[in-house]
């Protein structure tokens, strides 16, 4: 038996040594190698008429009595045929293979979308009051949660929603459009819908009326804010480049002439030297780079604003507040803004006709409250408006966007066209919020957010919804 | 030129024998053999009748009595009636500070070292309950928290207790007090994205300098020297500022240091998701900043709804103390229960369990809850070991029972997932830092023994109403 | 409705059998004619004409067969949309103006409610303007026996029975902390002593001269009320009864009937499906309006909801009209738009269970009340 201590060393040696043996062993032997593939030879392309979308995917075939277009556009007994989740067809007879799906129907329209909504995001996300311009709904968005109110919108026939965190804030923040009942990687269709900003609202209409006026003048500076921020942008890539240019001329200058510049400061050296001086360099001079604007996300997102790029929507109630919000918006010519709420609107239909100002608003229920600023609203305030030639938008204002057909009924109560209100939950929002080249009707080349029903858009109730590619039977 | 084979042994053994000689004389009392009737390695099977040697702090030799020659001048533990075990290893806690959150948001620049109370009753407890390496991070109330440490539960001072310092960072998805899970995602953002810009500022103005001196060079007719980079180019998997080699790492603010060297992939990362929302984001935000290799999840037991992108992602995760996971649905009023690890084991994701501050739900509770749950004993004890040392970067130090690693081994009466063990002695790097025999407070509870210097308590027999005084 | 549209020929000759018809109209006396005249939930006449004279209703038909019967001095209103009978709310504590709770004591049973009514307060306007035209005066949920009820109209304060019912209420808030019940065990017991002792408003029911309602909530409250029922071998309207649905056919082999709280938006699935159940068992039920806060617009508005569910729309105008007043034991006087009944009657802008239509007149004793955008010449 070896002492103790030795074997100790013997075992470290053998622990450390044996990677060194393997410095002086063979290579391990090398992998098999697999053979490489012979590439096929090249086939000559040939000419085929350009297709919409890929003709592998199995189609589906939406069959109906009525298929409701656009808005007042009706084609009887239509055929619908969709292909790799958009639109690529629609007419009578269009051709099938084995392997489509076909679903028959009464009716087929475009799925309703919310314009007003909060389902999709937490319930504290949505009443946060500590959001900015560029606090974003998509990054709260999430599929996960209030199981049922998404499921129910899906049967109701409410496939997409604007949904907005800070719905009561100042400033809310930029909404997004989701598919709430959509898994993941379905769910958010654009992460920059709109900003949201409240006006005589965030104080729970706690604030007098000059407190509420103040508001509108607040968000007025804010757009001129976004303008100027945009500008200083603009100037300094300007300025920036001719910076550069001037910089480069004068780069070039000096390389060229810096053979004669080394002669000359070695003479001066030479020079300082036998005069026993101290040599000073030569000082040089040149512009300064222009300073970079600090970037700032929120004012980013003005600046879009105030450039037409997003759409402002702005809930307001009372006259006051509406008044000096149409003032105080008067002056940017590109901005396009979307009032919300508007209880007290009537007296402003011509203005907001006349400036196409579209208005978003929530009929309200037998039953429900109007809290605040929303008490004293009517839902005759549907008829008014639509008489003037305002855009009128419904939204559910909360997760419950299965209501929304039902609060489309109460807006037809309220003397809003029938037809009118179809274009509201369809192409009408679609168009708002920049949508509408992708969703809203059923036409070729869209995406098939879709809806088969039993009966008429708002009166039946859908049998199956073609959403997020795929078709589900209800 | 290939060095002769025997002229490397030959130096080796030499330079071996010429050490352990010295060492041997230091290492005299630095001895320890430990006996159990069963030992537990969790790397391979159990060992029946086994004998652990420990050296130095590490293990020597582990094996069968038969098999393994004990060192004459060792001291012995344990005996044929206990098990020995592997020190638990906590993953991920927040116990054992004074104050487990700031209330700043963004705090990478401050240290928990300077918050971990040694005398916190947490620490005893570990010993108690054979917790031997402590993963301390900041709690979850937070957006960026303070750099974390590893201890082992032994030492008066906090620099005693450091098995690593300056260890891990926390970042919590879900919303700190006060915020939404928006306004959340936007601080964080800010945090990063002001990095950034910070950055890129930094560079950009090193630059402009650069190229002015290298213009002035040009003018005055004097010839440039390219002199060393000041600093370093930015490494990592994640966004990257170009040139920031010109910029001397100094300059850089020490409050956002950590974030860049977080970004390099220089730093663990523990991210907090509260629900199952917050895995996906999770997942993504530690992508877009190039800390997907070194991040581990701390969930809540809720996310195992998003177990499918865990799985997806290749990351690992520490658990909730609360392993079961119960839902009731709003319209049918059912009740569902979800065995949360069970989830996690399904799909291959490598999980460790944490405890909760308490015995009932330490994590010798947690793995037993597992096993009856239907886990084997193997996959509860690694959550506890093994796989938690792994997810700490000490997977080749602590966790399991091999030689070359630190002697960290509980003896326990019985099996350590039984409820009836006790931990008798608890063994870290080869010191006995806990004997059930001289802890007071157990046997305060236990047997009844009054601690030395308590006052004796007068019993009165307590006077019952009588059956006379009730009418 | 589209239960049953009868047609003119039968619905004439059904109608014009009715004895008032024999009377001769006075010169007060004038005609509605609409598209949709709904006598009740089964019946629907199309281009109906009601005659109405000194307050009630002279004769109903087929404009075509009526029309020309008629003099010439007789003033004729023509309507677009539909014509039905004022809604009845199954329970209301509209005009209460000292509150709908006298909570002192735990039994107040011989309280006659209608000495507290006040016909002139403006809630009632509102519930007029709602088109509810009568309703069920009850008391609050403070007491176990809260008073003697009455039946009273919303316009003009008449009072169709006076003392109507015995309000009782088996459930919290009446089991208060302070006085004696505060247990379920202590009210069930101390209401059977009463009927067992047969004295006041409780000896009136016993003998079948008061009407019963019983307020309740959860399922075991119905299932505790159902059984003292039994017991005392007493019939009764079961108030704020939701989950009656459960026990549907215990429910009509008893002869009880439902008098439910008011549905809206975010009424939960369970809730159609507990009226499918009372629907298909035949039990009769009603909305009320005592428990909500909601205005009077929520009958007709969650009606038109349950319809959209797909209930059966007949039973559903019923439950509004019909049923209640034979649930208050009025139906001699209102709930169906009849001859010999009271002309309180309504005018919609299209069919009333449809939730696009608005109120456009209100009729009560014959006099208009509410006009809003009306055809009313």
């Amino acid at each position: 038996m070896l002492p103790t201590s030795l074997t100790r060393s013997l075992t470290l040696l053998l622990a450390v040594g044996a990677p060194l043996w393997a410095l002086t062993d063979d290579p391990a032997p090398a992998p098999v190698e697999t053979p490489e593939e012979t590439p096929a030879p090249e086939e000559p392309v040939e000419e085929e008429p350009v297709e919409v979308v890929a003709p592998a995917e199995p189609a589906t075939l939406l069959r109906a009595e009525r298929v409701h277009v656009r808005p007042g556009e009706v084609l009887e007994n239509a055929e619908v045929l969709i292909r790799g989740g958009f639109i690529v067809a629609v007419g009578q007879g269009l051709e099938v293979d084995e392997d489509t799906i076909i679903v028959e129907g009464k009716e087929v329209c475009a799925g309703f979308i919310d314009p007003w909504s909060t389902l999709g995001i937490d319930s504290a996300s949505a009443s946060d009051l500590g959001t900015e311009a560029s606090t974003a709904t998509a990054k709260a968005a999430s599929p996960f949660g209030e199981k049922y109110a998404r499921q129910w919108a899906r049967e109701a026939g409410v496939l997409m929603t604007r949904t907005q965190v800070g719905q009561n804030a100042f400033v809310g923040g930029l909404g997004a459009i989701l598919r709430p009942s959509a898994s993941a990687e379905h769910l958010v269709v654009l992460d920059d819908a709109n900003l949201n900003v409240t006006c005589g609202v965030s104080r729970g209409g706690r604030g007098d009326v000059f407190d509420r006026v103040m508001e509108a003048d607040r968000i007025g500076s804010m757009i001129s804010g976004g303008l100027s921020y945009r500008e200083a942008q603009v100037e300094y890539a300007y300025e920036l480049k001719e910076w550069e240019a001037a910089i480069a001329e004068k780069e070039a200058e000096l390389e060229k002439d810096f053979k004669k510049a080394k002669k000359d400061r070695e003479k001066e050296i030479e020079k300082a030297e036998e005069k026993d001086k101290e040599f000073k360099e030569e000082r040089y001079k040149e512009d300064k780079r222009p300073r970079t604007p600090r970037y700032d996300a929120d004012s980013e997102v003005f600046a879009r604003v105030a450039h037409g790029e997003l759409p402002l929507v702005v809930e307001a109630h009372g006259a006051a507040e509406l008044r000096a919000l149409l003032a105080a918006t008067e002056g940017f010519g590109r901005l396009r803004l979307v009032i919300s709420g508007a209880t007290g609107a009537a007296p402003f239909a011509k203005q907001l006709a006349e400036r196409d100002i579209a208005v978003l608003l929530q009929p309200l229920a037998p039953g429900a409250r109007a809290n605040g600023e929303r008490s004293g609203f009517d839902n005759s305030l549907f008829g008014t408006l639509a008489e003037a030639g305002v855009e009128v938008l419904i939204g559910t204002g909360g997760d419950r966007a299965a209501d929304l057909p039902i609060l489309a009924h109460l807006a037809i109560a309220g003397g809003l066209e029938r037809e009118a209100a179809f274009e509201a939950l369809t192409l009408g929002a679609a168009r708002t919020f920049d949508l509408a080249d992708r969703f809203g009707s059923v036409e070729v080349g869209k995406v098939a957010e879709l809806l088969v029903l039993d009966g008429a858009p708002l009166q039946g109730r859908p049998t199956h919804v073609f959403t997020a590619g795929e078709v589900v039977e209800l | 030129m290939t060095i002769p084979r025997t002229l490397v042994q030959g130096a080796l053994c030499a330079s071996l024998l010429l050490g352990s000689l010295q060492v041997a004389d230091a290492a005299a009392g630095d001895k320890l053999v430990i006996e159990a009737g069963r030992i537990i390695t969790q790397a391979g099977d159990d060992i029946v009748d086994g004998v652990i040697v420990i050296e130095n702090g590490r293990i020597t030799a582990i094996g069968a009595a038969a098999d393994v020659e004990k060192p004459w001048d060792a001291p012995v533990l344990g005996g044929p009636d206990f098990v020995a075990s592997p020190g638990f290893v906590e993953a991920h806690s927040d116990s054992g500070m004074d104050r487990s959150n700031e209330n700043l948001d963004v705090t990478p620049f401050l240290n928990v070292r300077d918050s971990i109370d040694p005398v916190s009753f947490y620490f005893e407890d570990c010993k108690r309950w054979g917790i031997t390496t402590i993963n301390v991070q900041q709690g979850n109330n937070t957006v960026v928290a303070g750099n974390g440490r590893i201890v082992k539960p032994t030492g008066m001072t906090v620099e005693e207790m450091t098995m690593r310092p300056n260890y891990g960072f926390k970042i919590s998805i879900a919303p700190k007090g006060g915020k939404s899970r928006a306004t959340q995602r936007q601080a964080l953002e800010r945090a990063f994205g002001d990095l950034r810009s910070e950055l890129e500022e930094l560079a950009t103005d090193a630059q402009e300098t650069k190229d002015y001196e290298r213009r002035e060079a040009l003018a005055q007719g004097r010839d440039l020297e390219e002199g060393k980079a000041p600093g370093r180019a930015m490494t990592g998997t994640g966004w990257k500022v170009e040139g920031l080699e010109n910029v001397d790492r100094a300059e850089i603010d020490e409050k956002i240091l950590p974030l860049l060297e977080m970004v390099e992939g220089r730093h663990d990362v523990f991210l907090y998701c509260g629900a199952p929302m917050d895995v996906q984001p999770a997942i993504d935000f530690a992508a877009k900043n190039g800390l997907t290799a070194r991040t581990t999840l701390v969930l809540d037991n809720s996310c195992w709804k998003a177990a499918d992108a865990i799985a997806a992602s290749g990351l690992s995760v520490v658990l909730d103390s609360n392993l079961v996971h119960v839902e009731t649905d709003v319209v049918t009023e059912e009740e569902t229960e979800t065995f949360v690890p069970g989830v996690f084991a399904e799909k291959g994701i490598p999980f460790a369990l944490s405890s909760a501050n308490s015995s009932t739900n330490s994590l010798w509770f947690q793995a037993a809850v597992c096993v009856g749950h239907g886990m084997s004993p193997k996959d509860a004890m690694a959550a506890v070991t093994t796989t938690a040392a792994e997810i700490i970067g000490l997977g080749d130090q602590v966790g399991s029972l091999e030689v070359g690693k630190l002697a960290n081994v509980l003896l326990l009466t019985g099996d350590p997932l039984d409820m009836t063990s006790f931990v008798e002695q608890a063994v870290v790097e080869g010191s006995v830092i806990y004997d059930r025999t001289k802890d007071v407070r157990n046997k305060h509870l236990y047997e009844g023994v009054e601690p030395r210097g308590a006052a004796a308590v007068e019993t009165e027999e307590a006077e019952l109403p009588s059956k006379d005084d009730a009418k | 409705m589209g239960i049953s549209t009868l047609t003119s020929a039968l619905a004439g000759a059904l109608l014009l059998a009715a004895p008032a018809a024999a009377e001769t109209p006075s010169a007060e006396a004038f005609a509605l004619i609409a598209d949709h005249v709904a006598v009740d939930g089964g019946t629907v006449i199309e281009n109906g004409l009601v005659l109405v004279d000194g307050g009630k209703i002279l004769a109903v038909g087929p404009a075509a067969d009526l029309q020309g019967t008629l003099a010439d001095t007789i003033r004729v209103i023509e309507h677009e949309g539909w014509l039905t009978a004022g809604i009845v709310a199954a329970n209301g504590t509209y005009g209460m103006v000292s509150g709908a709770d006298d909570s002192t004591r735990a039994f107040l049973g011989d309280l006659e409610l209608r000495d507290g009514f006040d016909p002139d307060d403006s809630s009632l306007a509102k519930a007029t303007g709602a088109g509810v035209t009568s309703f069920g005066l009850t008391s609050g949920r403070g007491n176990v026996a809260g008073g003697t009820g009455a039946v009273v109209k919303t316009s003009g304060g008449t009072m169709l029975n006076e003392s109507s019912h015995l309000a009782l209420c088996l459930a919290p808030p009446a089991l208060r902390g302070n006085r004696f019940p505060t247990s379920y065990a202590g009210a069930v017991h101390a209401v059977e002593a009463r009927f067992t002792e047969g004295q006041g408003a409780f000896g009136k029911v016993v003998a079948g001269e008061l009407g019963l309602e019983v307020a309740v909530s959860a399922r075991h409250e119905i299932r505790r009320a159902l059984d003292l029922l039994k017991r005392t071998g007493l019939k009764a309207t079961l108030r704020g009864a939701d989950r009656a649905g459960d026990f549907a056919p215990e429910l009509a082999e008893a002869g009880h009937a439902v008098a439910l709280s008011p549905l809206g938006m975010g009424t939960s699935p369970w809730r159609y499906e507990s009226i499918t159940a009372l629907v298909e068992a035949g039990v009769p039920f009603a909305f009320g309006l005592a428990d909500t806060g909601s205005g009077a617009d929520c009958l007709r508005f969650g009606a038109a909801l349950a319809a959209r569910e797909g209930i059966d729309r007949g039973a559903l105008w019923n439950s509004l009209t019909a049923s209640p007043a034979a649930m208050l034991g009025v139906s001699g006087r209102v709930g169906r738009v009849a001859a010999g009944l009271d002309a309180d009657l309504v005018l919609w802008s299209g069919d009333p269970l449809e939730l696009t239509t608005t109120l456009e007149a209100v009729y009560v004793d014959g006099a208009q009340v509410e006009a809003t955008e009306g055809d009313a010449k």
